[in-house]
Parts: structure tokens; C-alpha cells; sequence
């Protein structure tokens, strides 16, 4: 077990280089540099800053200096906050995006399963039909729609909760919902798929033969093969969660990382950019390894 | 009588989604009863209704299936029950043995786990987990399970097969049922761990008197367990006699081609004997007797109409028109 995480660990060490590399390159082909601006620096200032950042030296020797400070845990400082660095932007924003996060996984989850439940019980029935329509709906939807028509309904129209800030509860309620509908909608889909399977294995039929009511054989013998496609949904949700944060923290505005991930691509604010790929691509790795972990409690058969 | 089965139908309904819906009729009007303590053998090849038949008394049917016809059990209805009724009789008057031992027990819960909530569900507010795992214990010691208290917490996976199929024939005896319905039990095992499962089952029979009632294709394998023989073809009884009424004065052409078509009986070539042609398509049977395109003494009476139930002996039934083959 404690071989296997490491061996997981330093695996994922090569995925992190190949992902800071292509990030590191990718932004750096795009136009522009971190000190352009519609008035234009003197020149001996840009010079000066240039040679401050290394950013006059070539390509491969600044990708050598990003990897070395990287291998140091340094970040390096942001071109456009200039009193912070890019860990302390990244530590300022992850509490509200961690929260986000987090509460739009345990929704989806829980409404997501408690549908596709209903759905799977009442298979091809007029609701299994509307709760899965209403997924198709929900997958469909991009959130970028979402948010504005949810904005102008429920902030615009009703004046129920606040459009955009961030402190209370009520803050959270759009964004966490515009973040969880396409997740609820897959997880309702994968839950009703997996059960229907789960209820045609013989050992649901043994569990029936041995005349166990309907709620133990849901509860005890279809739960935990029902729950395991999707604990393997928390991987790519992961990923889904974040990328729909970075534009939900946009339009809601909200002070998570999704924001600086934004700010920091439009300004060709090279390291703080980095420096939130690299967190990502962690949590995404981190993610995926916590599932595998999961897995191995879930199904007794597995074993590291 | 304890089991009464009166012209139980099963039938299927089948949507391939092109065609329009059909009917599959798996088991076509079978009639048959079963005294207390009796042992009998329902013999057919696949797709003879054999199966099916003690799926839909069981409440087992998946859900294109439906069931027609009476079932009584020691005078209680059975067919087309409630979920609710039927786990008074499930599991613990009529226990259940399946063909397959390594998808019948769930992957994901302890041995002991699921033969102690056979427990747990029947016996309701007497139930004692302490006690409970003592007779699951001593059950798995019965059907001869080394080590039974390690096994107990042990993981399906963590079993062969044929250790597997013993606990699965514990978790059916746990609560004392009056009836085992063993559906094929031994197909999916080796053949040396098909004679320790049969001489286990035959053990039972003679220490606790329950009825057996045992499906399979494999007629050689009933001889030394059963009293009585039933032949299923495409959902009908074709013969019905003792073991010796059907091994030595078999009536039914299709009784004594099976009887030709085992592994001993072969031709001085080597090759061994089967039955010409194919079971029919149950989507499609032909008029008449169902066995006419395969019989070897087919007349044209057989091809419209379908014999009746003739008695030979007093309990020695058959169903050709055909006499003293």
C-alpha cells in the first residue's frame, strides 16, 4: 500500500514536468509580453525590467530558470501584482475556489444520485424519461449561458440572491449551482446506468432468492458496485470543476484562482499563469490518486 | 401435496427495437406436483423452460417476463405474488441454488455477511448476531468447508469455485426450507468437484429429508440422486417416471435420444450419438408436436397437433402419439 503511493507519487512527477513544459511554451507563444500597455514604458525602464525578470535571455535558458525555481518550490513573483507572488496570489484565492469546488461536487453527487436512482428504479417510465431529459438539458447548457440566465432570473428579475461578491452564504448559491448542473446532470446518468446493470448481476438474484426486501438488496448488495463508475467520475469532475470555476469566478466575481488564472493569461502575467497550471495539474493528480485509494476500500478484490 | 404447479405459462415479451414486439413462450403449460421429501429432476436441454419455470415460482422473472397459471405452496398462492408475501417463502421455505457459484455471491460483501442476513431477514426480532454466526459457522462446517470460522470473514474472490458453490448451498439450508430448487449447480464446476457437489447435495436429502428439486441437462448425473425424472422440450413436459421407468423403458423419442446422447453410449467409431437438428426457435415453434422436426418416427398427425398426455404406468406419463416404442 505505502509502496504503491510512492510509486503513484514519483509517477506523477514526469506527467507535472511534461505539463509545465508545453504550459511554459504555450504562453509564451502568445503575442505580447507582461509590460506591454496601451502607454507605452520608456525603453530604458522595459530594458531594465526585462533584464530583472530574464526575460531578454532565450527561450530555453528562462524555461531553465522557471524549472530550477519550480524544483525549489518558488513560483517566482507575479509581473503584475507586483507585491505579491504568484504562492501568495495562489493561497489567497484557493480557500473561495476549494470551497466552491467542494461544495459543487457534494451537490452533484448528492442530487446526482438520488436521480439516477429514481430513474433506474422507474426504468422507462415518465419520470426515468424526465430526469433524464432534464440531464441531457443540463449537460448541453454550457455555463457560460448558464450563469447569465441564472443571474437575470434569480439576481436580476426576483432579486433573491446577490449577482456577484463573495463572504456570505448567499454568495455562493449561483456559483455553486451553475458549477453543479452539468455534474448533477452526468452523475444522474452514470448512477442510473451503473444501477440498472448493478440490479441485472446474479447476486442481486441470489440476494432476491434469499428473500431480502428491496431496500437491504438496494442498500447493501447494489451499493457499492452502483457507487464505484462513479468514484471514477471524481477525477475528470475534478478537472470539469475547475475550468467551470474559472468562468464562474469570472462572471460571478469571485477572488478564487480561476480569476487570476483569467487576469493573469490577459496580461501575459507568465508566472502567475504557470504557477496556477502547475497547482491544477497537482489537484487534478492528487484527485485521481485519492480515487484510486477509494477504489481499493471500495472493492475488496482490489489491492495495491 | 406440498408444491402444486396447474398450466403455468411463462412468457417473454421481446422488443429488438426493429421488429415489432414478440412473444417468446418459454414455458408452455406444464402441470406437475411434488410431495414433501420427494427428490425430483427436471432434465431438458438449454432453452427448454426448465429454468424459467422455477424462476417465475420464485418471483425471479426479469422484467419482460410474466407468469400465468396457479402455484401453490403448502396451500399458499405463489404466482404473481407481492415482493412483500414472497420473502415470507423465499430463502426460507424454498431455498435457492444457482448454476453459476462465481457470480452468484456478491463480490463487494464477507461470506458471512451474506449467510448470516438470510438470518437476519427471517427471523426478524429473534434474530441474534451472536447466534446467527454460530449456525452460519456450523453450516459452512456441514457442506464441509475447511476452516469454516476463517472462511466466515473471508471474501468470495478469496474462494474456488467449488467452495463457492458450498456456500452457497449453506447460505440455501440456513433456515431449514422445506424445498431446494438446485438450477444447475454443478455446469459451471469441474467435473471432480460435480460428483462432491452432488454427493453433498444427496447427504443433505437423506440427513434432513428436504425436498430437492434439481435442473439440469445432465441426465447420468440424476440417476443416483433422484426418485423422479421430469423431460422438459421447448417449455413442455414430454415424460415423466421414476429413474428406472426413464433409464430403462424411456417412451418419449426425445427421452431416449438424450439417453443415447451421452458420453458412454458412443458408436464403435468413437463419434459419440447426438440428436439431429436443432432445438427449435421458441419465436417460432412449429405446429404440432415441438420435437416433430427432430423425431425420428415423425408421423403427420405430429406436425398439427399436439399430443396428450398418455399414462403407461401410474406414474409413468408421456406425451407421443406414437405407442409401445
Amino acid at each position: 500500500m505505502l509502496s504503491y503511493f510512492a510509486k503513484r507519487i514519483a509517477s506523477s512527477i514526469p506527467t507535472l514536468f511534461i505539463i509545465i513544459t508545453i504550459a511554459f511554451f504555450m504562453i509564451r507563444l502568445a503575442p505580447g509580453g507582461p509590460f506591454d500597455s496601451e502607454r507605452p514604458v520608456p525603453a530604458e525602464i522595459a530594458a531594465n525590467l526585462e533584464k530583472v525578470y530574464h526575460l531578454n535571455d532565450p527561450l530555453p535558458v528562462q524555461y531553465g530558470y522557471y524549472l530550477l525555481n519550480v524544483l525549489k518550490g518558488d513560483f517566482g513573483p507575479s509581473f503584475k501584482y507586483h507585491d505579491f507572488t504568484v504562492s501568495e496570489l495562489i493561497a489567497q484565492g484557493f480557500p473561495v475556489s476549494i470551497q466552491l469546488g467542494l461544495l459543487a461536487i457534494l451537490l452533484s453527487l448528492m442530487i446526482g444520485v438520488l436521480l439516477g436512482v429514481i430513474a433506474a428504479l422507474r426504468q422507462n417510465s415518465a419520470i426515468d424519461y424526465l430526469v433524464m431529459g432534464l440531464a441531457m438539458t443540463g449537460i448541453t447548457i454550457p455555463n457560460f449561458v448558464m450563469a447569465p440566465i441564472l443571474i437575470l432570473l434569480f439576481g436580476v428579475f426576483w432579486g433573491l440572491l446577490p449577482t456577484s461578491g463573495w463572504g456570505e452564504l448567499k454568495h455562493m448559491v449561483l456559483p455553486v449551482i451553475v458549477l453543479s448542473l452539468p455534474q448533477i446532470a452526468t452523475v444522474a446518468r452514470m448512477t442510473r446506468a451503473s444501477l440498472i446493470e448493478t440490479l441485472n448481476m446474479p447476486y442481486i438474484r441470489t440476494a432476491k432468492a434469499k428473500g431480502l426486501p428491496t431496500r437491504l438488496i438496494l442498500s447493501r448488495h447494489a451499493s457499492r458496485a452502483t457507487l464505484l463508475p462513479i468514484l471514477s467520475w471524481l477525477g475528470p469532475a475534478t478537472a470539469a470543476i475547475i475550468t467551470g470555476s474559472v468562468v464562474v469566478e469570472t462572471i460571478f466575481g469571485l477572488p478564487g484562482i480561476g480569476r487570476h488564472f483569467i487576469n493573469g493569461a490577459l496580461n501575459r502575467d507568465y508566472t502567475l499563469v504557470m504557477g496556477v497550471v502547475v497547482f491544477y495539474g497537482f489537484l487534478i493528480i492528487l484527485m485521481n490518486l485519492l480515487v484510486d485509494l477509494l477504489y481499493a476500500w471500495l472493492d475488496p478484490r482490489i489491492k495495491y | 401435496m406440498m408444491l402444486t404447479i396447474e398450466n403455468l405459462r411463462v412468457d417473454f415479451t421481446v422488443d429488438s427495437g426493429i421488429q415489432r414486439k414478440q412473444t417468446l413462450q418459454a414455458v408452455r403449460g406444464v402441470s406437475l406436483e411434488l410431495d414433501q421429501g420427494e427428490n425430483v429432476a427436471i432434465v431438458g436441454e438449454s432453452g427448454s423452460g426448465k429454468s424459467q419455470l422455477f424462476n417465475a415460482l420464485m418471483g425471479l422473472l426479469p422484467p419482460n417476463g410474466s407468469a400465468h397459471g396457479s402455484v401453490s405452496f403448502n396451500q399458499q398462492a405463489l404466482l404473481n405474488q407481492s415482493d412483500k408475501s414472497l420473502n415470507k417463502i423465499r430463502g426460507k421455505e424454498i431455498g435457492m441454488i444457482f448454476q453459476d457459484p462465481m457470480t452468484a455471491l456478491n463480490p463487494y460483501l464477507r461470506i458471512g455477511k451474506q449467510l448470516t442476513e438470510v438470518l437476519e431477514v427471517h427471523e426478524g426480532a429473534n434474530f441474534n448476531k451472536e447466534s446467527a454466526k454460530r449456525r452460519a459457522i456450523e453450516m459452512l462446517d456441514r457442506v464441509k468447508i475447511k476452516d469454516p470460522e476463517q472462511r466466515f470473514n473471508s471474501y468470495p474472490h478469496e474462494l474456488s469455485g467449488g467452495m463457492r458453490q458450498r456456500v452457497v448451498i449453506a447460505m440455501a439450508l440456513l433456515c431449514k426450507p422445506k424445498l431446494i430448487i438446485a438450477d444447475e449447480p454443478t455446469t459451471a464446476l469441474d467435473v471432480t468437484v460435480q460428483t462432491e457437489i452432488i454427493r453433498l447435495l444427496k447427504d443433505i436429502y437423506r440427513k434432513e429429508r428436504t425436498s430437492i428439486v434439481l435442473i439440469t441437462h445432465d441426465l447420468p448425473l440424476v440417476a443416483g440422486l433422484c426418485d423422479r425424472i421430469i423431460v422438459m422440450y421447448a417449455g413442455k413436459i414430454v415424460e415423466t417416471g421414476t429413474v428406472d421407468e426413464i433409464f430403462y423403458k424411456a417412451q418419449h423419442p426425445y427421452t431416449q435420444a438424450l439417453l443415447a446422447a451421452t458420453p458412454t453410449n458412443t458408436e464403435k467409431s468413437g463419434k459419440m450419438l447426438a440428436i439431429d437438428g436443432q432445438p427449435p426457435d421458441p419465436l417460432n415453434l412449429p405446429a404440432g408436436c415441438a420435437f416433430s422436426p427432430r423425431c425420428a418416427f415423425v408421423e403427420e398427425r405430429c406436425k398439427t397437433e399436439s399430443p396428450p398426455e398418455r399414462k403407461i404406468d401410474a406414474g409413468h406419463l408421456v406425451s407421443c402419439f406414437r405407442e409401445n416404442n
